[in-house]
């Protein structure tokens, strides 16, 4: 099973205690076809075993609405952390929250480690 | 601002912010006029004025989905509310027509019922006349039996019967109605009819007036000689009343009428419906056509037999009590059933038809009860199992 894939504008692989994680490339315009190669890579190196999510927003410039409704109802996550930090993140973020109604369990946060703790909370 | 307050020069000129939310202000203008073609610039800092343009791209991508997909549905929404309608415009369209067909028929079948009715009347009325000469004991009585008939015989004419004398020369009045004042007596010369030993009618001031009818009025004249064994007896003279003449005398404005048996049988084919949408519509219409085809080889000529909407039929019979015309019903239900369908080659099947019967006057007494009575008998034959005859039972409308 391969552990990382790099995609196009983005690199995502799977930790060892099975956290799954995605970091966009600096100024990414995130369309549909991204974001299908990012859930196709999901799938890749969990071996198609839905698992938490960390994104890091902070990097990305846009996210098209095509794109937005494929993370909302991706199968290949239980739950989605995604980290911000600029105004523009955030808007982002909240407009994932709550204009694409996301399918799974998806927070904000500001530091990693915060997110990360939630995301293996199977509480 | 004093002319203190102010910057150094330059700060008049507008500001990177200014030029921003200038350019964030004319994307939201082409927004509210629905126009998506120019997204708000987003920079590369991030800040709060990226976030504010990124806000405002996304949200006009929504609102951009949200009018393609509304106007996307409502065409799809338009283009199948025309299809219905299109199709309830045909339904309404038929329906109309089977409702005109179905007022014609009733028409029709009142007309000819009362057609049916006067007949029969007339027949019985005859037949009475008849029978009463036949053991009348006298010339005399016969006449006076005669005048007794007349007014219900010719209910639109003031008569007056004549018989001849000793010497077969002239004849003398013996009975006259509704205020008839013809001459004592006449001549036989006098009158065409005894003449010509026929009948003789004269059409107003055309023709030939017999000498003894007034020559003063343009009113129909009709001069019957009485024969019997061969020998001319008297004669029987009728005057038409017109509408300008003033002795309307007391002529019945309608004799009595009797009560004449007659039937409605009211048919429905069964599961007609399952029919068409298995083999189509025009299967359906060839087997109506089928239909009414066998209805029409199998009745008398005298009855009738009519579309009455639908898979539904009225077959109307004269001179039928409730057990002929249930036999009658049953004969056609048979008939129907062994109809061997078939439709551009391919067999079809049989089908099947229920009936209801009410004859006129047991269950009903006018047109309209008489049709209802043999619909609620229809649909007792329908509850009941269908491909059956059903009489009317008028415990089945309080039901």
């Amino acid at each position: 099973m391969t552990d990382h894939v790099n995609g196009d504008k983005f690199v995502v692989w799977l930790t060892e205690d099975g956290l799954l994680r995605c970091e966009w490339v600096d100024g990414a315009v995130v369309t549909s076809a991204d974001a299908q190669q990012a859930l196709d890579a999901h799938a890749i190196v969990t071996g198609n075993v839905p698992a938490p999510l960390l994104v890091d927003v902070r990097p990305v410039a846009s996210v098209e609405r095509t794109a937005r409704r494929i993370f909302a109802t991706a199968p290949t996550t239980t739950r989605q952390g995604l980290i911000v930090g600029s105004p523009l993140s955030r808007t982002l973020g909240n407009f994932f929250l709550t204009i694409s109604r996301p399918t799974m369990p998806v927070k904000l946060f500001d530091d990693e480690a915060t997110a990360i703790a939630w995301l293996r909370d199977d509480g | 601002m004093t002319g203190d307050d102010r910057g150094p020069p330059g700060d008049d000129l507008p500001t990177a912010v200014d030029e921003r939310l200038a350019s964030l202000l004319e994307t939201i203008s082409a927004f509210a006029a629905l126009d998506f073609s120019r997204p708000a610039e987003i920079g590369p800092a991030g800040n709060t004025l990226d976030a504010v343009a990124a806000g405002i791209n996304m949200l006009g991508e929504e609102v951009e989905f949200a009018t393609h997909d509304l106007e996307e549905r409502v065409a799809e929404r338009t283009q199948k509310l025309e299809v219905i309608t299109r199709a309830l415009q045909t339904e309404i369209d038929e329906r109309r027509r089977n409702e005109a067909a179905v007022r014609d028929a009733r028409e029709m079948l009142r007309e000819r019922l009362t057609e049916v009715e006067q007949l029969n009347d007339e027949i019985m009325q005859l037949t009475e006349l008849t029978n009463l000469l036949q053991v009348c004991a006298s010339r005399k009585e016969a006449f006076d039996v005669l005048a007794q008939a007349g007014p219900k015989l010719f209910p639109d004419a003031e008569g007056a019967v004549y018989t001849f004398d000793a010497a077969h020369d002239t004849v003398e009045l013996v009975a006259s109605w509704d205020g008839f004042d013809p001459p004592a007596a006449f001549d036989r010369g006098d009158c065409w009819a005894l003449r010509r030993g026929k009948l003789h009618v004269a059409i107003g001031n055309g023709g030939m007036r017999c000498a003894h009818t007034p020559t003063d009025r343009a009113d129909d004249q009709l001069c019957m000689p009485l024969i019997a064994q061969g020998e001319v007896l008297g004669l029987i003279h009728l005057r038409c009343l017109s509408d300008t003449d003033g002795s309307e005398g007391t002529h019945p404005s309608g004799h009595e009428r009797r009560a004449v048996a007659a039937a409605v049988l009211m048919m429905d084919i069964d599961r007609f419906k399952t029919f068409n949408d298995t083999h189509g519509h025009e299967a359906g219409d060839t087997t109506l056509r089928r239909v009414a085809a066998t209805l029409r080889k199998q009745v008398r000529v005298e009855d009738v037999v009519c579309r009455y909407g639908g898979e539904e039929f009225i077959v109307v019979v004269a001179g039928v009590d409730t057990t002929e015309a249930t036999n009658r019903a049953e004969r056609l239900r048979t008939e129907i059933s062994n109809i061997a369908l078939d439709w551009q080659g391919q067999p079809l099947g049989t089908i099947t038809a229920s009936f209801g019967v009410a004859t006129y006057p047991a269950h009903a007494t006018s047109i309209d009860d008489l049709i209802r009575a043999a619909d609620t008998a229809l649909y007792d034959a329908k509850e009941s199992g269908r491909n059956r005859v059903a009489i009317y039972a008028s415990s089945s409308e309080a039901a």
